[in-house]
C-alpha cells in the first residue's frame, strides 16, 4: 500500500461525478506521474462504509467529493476537521455518505494520521447526465490544489512514514 | 466552455436534493387521513440510457445503477439476455455466479444490520453514536462487509462496478491460489456470522404483527438467488416471463417512483419474504437456529428482517465456502452468445429483494427496450401500508420529531434504495 492516497468519490449522476473527473485529471499530471511509487489514485463509486478500508495504511489521504452547500456551485471548500462536516442520518445503506464514513472512522480510531477533504459545491438543480459548467470549471482547479497539497503535506507525511517504519515518530 | 455540452442529456431528476426520502402525513382527530412516501429511483433513468447500446455493454452499464448491488443488476440482465440468445451457461458459470451473489448479500446485509438496524434497536441515533459503545459490533460488521466486497472482487475485478461478469460467464477465471486464500477468510468468518445470528435473535424488537403477501424466487433444490420461479404465500407460482400478467406498475402523482402491485395489492420482497417462502431450503442448522429464536416462522413482523438478514449472511458464507472449496479453473470461463433478436425477462434475488429485468434486443444485439423493476419500487406500496398501519397504532399526538423517528425505523426495515440521497427523511405533518 502506498503512503499517500487520493480518493475521488462519486456516482454516475450529473455533478456527482466530480470526484472521478478530478482523479482522471490527476492521472494526467506529470507531478503525480513522478510520484506514483508513493501516491495512489482511486476513483470510488458511493463507497459508503467501505471507505474505511481505503483509509487504512495510508499516512495521508486526500478526499475529493461533490458537496451541497449554500455557496455558489463550483466553489471549492476544504476540510480537515471532522466537527466541521455535517453528518445527516440515513434510511438506507445507500444513503451512507462520506461524512458518516469519516465520522465512523474517527470514532473507531481509524482515521489516517493526516487527511484533507476537498469538496466542490454542486448545483443541486443540474439535471444533466454530465457535469454542470461551474463544476466542470472547478475540476482543474481542485486538481491543482491537490497537487500542491501532495507536494507540501505529502513530503511531511512521507517523512513520518519513514520514521514510523524505523520505530520512531517525530513529535506532533 | 464545457465540451461535454454537445451530448448533454436532460433527465428529470435532482441529485443530492433535500427530501429525496420524503413523507407527508395528514392527521385529523387522531387518524391518518393521508400518507404519501416519496423515494427517488435511479434505475428508471437507466432504462433510457440502455436504448441503442450493445448487448456487450449491458452488464457494465447496469452495474452502475447501484453502488451496493451491482451484481444483482448484472445477474438479472445476463440471465435475461441468455434467454434471448438461448445460451445455457456452464455449471462452472452457474457456481461462480452464485458465489458472486453470495459476496453481495454478505456485504449488503452486513452494512444494513450494523450501520442501520442495530442503532435503531439499541436506541442510538446512528451508527456513529453507537460505535464508541459497541466497537466490536461495528468492527464485525465492517469485517463481514469487506469480506463480501472481496468475494465480489474475486470474480468481478473490483467490488464497485465489477467488470468481470459478461453474457455467458466471466471474462477470466481467478487464480486457484486466490480462491484458497479467500476460503480461509470465509471459514474464519463463519463463527462471527453464527454469533451475529444469536445476537440478532436476542435483540428485543417491536412486536408489530401485520398481514402481508410475501413474494420471492423459489428454486426446486436450493435457496434461490439467480434462478427460480416467482412465488407468493398467496398461491402465486409463475415464471419471470409472466411477471407483467400479474404485477402492474403505476405512477403516483407525488413521487418519481412507480408503485408496483400484485393483483392490485401491495406486497413484500426482500430477506423476510425470501425466508418466509424458503424455510425448507435452509440448511437444517440454520432452520434450527430460526426456530430456536422464539419467533414465529413464517414471520408476520417486519422487525424480524434484521434476523432474516443475519441468517442469509450465514447461508451465503456457507455456500461461498463450499464453492471456493471446489473451485477450479474451467476450460473456458465463458460461452459466447449467438446474438439475435428477441425479448425475454428474468428475475434474481438482489439483497433487497426480487429484481426483475426485461429486454428487447435487435438482430445486431442492440438494446431496443429495457424494463427494470427494482425491489424498492416493489416495496413502495408495502412501505406506505406499513407506515399507515404501524403509525396509526402509535400515539399520533407525539411531536413531529418522534413521529419522524418512528417512521424512519419502519422504513429502514426495508432498506430502500435511496442512491445519492444523504439526508434525513423529510417529514411534513399537517394536523387538521
Amino acid at each position: 500500500m502506498k503512503p499517500l492516497r487520493v480518493l475521488g468519490l462519486g456516482s454516475p449522476f450529473g455533478d456527482d461525478q466530480l470526484g472521478w473527473r478530478v482523479i482522471a485529471e490527476l492521472e494526467r499530471s506529470s507531478l503525480i506521474a513522478d510520484r506514483r511509487d508513493t501516491v495512489e489514485l482511486l476513483a470510488l463509486d458511493r463507497p459508503h462504509a467501505t471507505l474505511l478500508g481505503h483509509l487504512a495504511g495510508a499516512e495521508l489521504v486526500i478526499l475529493v467529493d461533490a458537496v451541497v452547500s449554500d455557496v455558489a456551485p463550483g466553489t471549492i471548500l476544504e476540510y480537515q476537521d471532522i466537527e466541521a462536516i455535517d453528518t445527516p442520518g440515513s434510511l438506507s445503506t445507500h444513503g451512507w455518505g462520506l461524512a458518516a464514513s469519516l465520522q465512523l472512522a474517527a470514532v473507531l480510531g481509524q482515521l489516517p494520521p493526516r487527511w484533507h477533504l476537498f469538496g466542490v459545491v454542486i448545483d443541486p438543480h443540474h439535471g444533466g447526465a454530465l457535469l454542470s459548467d461551474a463544476v466542470f470549471a472547478a475540476v482543474p482547479l481542485v486538481a491543482s490544489r491537490i497537487e500542491q497539497h501532495l507536494l507540501h503535506e505529502g513530503a511531511t507525511a512521507l517523512q513520518h512514514s519513514l520514521l514510523a517504519g524505523h520505530g520512531g515518530r517525530p513529535a506532533a | 466552455m464545457n465540451p461535454d455540452r454537445h451530448i448533454d442529456i436532460k433527465v428529470p431528476f435532482l441529485p443530492r436534493v433535500e427530501g429525496e426520502g420524503a413523507l407527508e402525513l395528514t392527521l385529523q382527530d387522531g387518524q391518518i387521513e393521508n400518507l404519501r412516501l416519496r423515494i427517488f429511483e435511479p434505475p428508471r433513468l437507466f432504462e433510457q440510457f440502455l436504448r441503442g447500446r450493445g448487448q456487450d455493454e449491458l452488464l457494465d452499464i447496469v452495474a452502475r445503477i447501484c453502488g451496493i448491488c451491482p451484481v444483482a443488476y448484472q445477474m438479472s440482465a445476463a440471465h435475461a439476455l441468455e434467454r434471448i440468445f438461448e445460451l445455457q451457461a456452464s455449471a462452472w458459470t452457474r457456481d461462480m455466479r452464485r458465489l458472486f451473489y453470495c459476496g453481495e448479500w454478505i456485504e449488503s446485509h452486513s452494512l444494513h444490520i450494523h450501520l442501520l438496524a442495530a442503532p435503531d434497536f439499541l436506541g442510538y441515533r446512528d451508527a456513529i453514536s453507537m460505535a464508541p459503545h459497541e466497537p466490536e459490533l461495528v468492527q464485525r460488521g465492517l469485517m463481514l462487509q469487506m469480506l463480501g466486497n472481496d468475494i465480489v472482487r474475486f470474480l468481478g475485478g473490483r467490488s464497485v462496478h465489477p467488470v468481470g461478469a459478461c453474457i455467458g460467464g466471466f471474462y477470466r477465471a481467478p487464480d486457484p491460489a486466490a480462491a484458497t486464500a479467500l476460503l480461509q477468510r470465509v471459514q474464519a468468518a463463519l463463527p462471527e456470522a453464527e454469533a451475529l445470528i444469536d445476537w440478532c435473535a436476542a435483540v428485543a424488537v417491536p412486536q408489530a404483527q401485520q398481514d402481508f403477501t410475501s413474494v420471492a424466487l423459489r428454486h426446486p433444490s436450493e435457496y434461490a438467488m439467480n434462478e427460480g420461479r416467482i412465488v407468493s404465500n398467496a398461491g402465486l407460482d409463475i415464471d419471470a416471463e409472466a411477471f407483467e400478467q400479474h404485477f402492474a406498475e403505476h405512477q403516483v402523482a407525488y413521487s418519481t417512483a412507480l408503485h408496483c402491485l400484485l393483483h392490485g395489492q401491495p406486497y413484500l420482497v426482500g430477506p423476510l419474504a425470501r425466508l418466509n417462502l424458503n424455510l425448507d431450503r435452509l440448511p437444517e442448522v440454520l432452520r434450527n437456529k430460526l426456530y430456536a429464536s422464539g419467533r414465529d416462522w413464517p414471520s408476520r413482523n417486519l422487525f424480524d428482517s434484521m434476523l432474516a438478514r443475519a441468517i442469509e449472511i450465514h447461508l451465503a458464507l456457507r455456500d461461498a465456502a463450499a464453492l471456493l472449496r471446489e473451485y477450479h479453473r474451467p476450460h473456458s470461463p465463458r460461452d459466447l452468445p449467438q446474438v439475435h433478436a428477441g425479448t425475454a425477462a428474468h428475475a434474481t434475488e438482489a439483497p433487497r429483494g426480487l429484481l426483475w429485468h426485461r429486454y428487447t434486443v435487435a438482430e445486431d444485439g442492440r438494446i431496443q427496450q429495457a424494463r427494470i423493476v427494482p425491489p424498492t419500487s416493489q416495496n413502495q406500496a408495502r412501505i406506505e401500508q406499513d407506515l399507515r398501519t404501524t403509525l396509526q397504532q402509535l400515539d399520533l399526538s407525539q411531536n413531529d420529531e418522534q413521529l419522524r423517528q418512528h417512521a424512519e425505523m419502519i422504513i429502514r426495515n426495508y432498506d430502500p434504495c435511496i442512491s445519492c440521497s444523504t439526508h434525513f427523511l423529510e417529514l411534513k405533518v399537517k394536523r387538521l
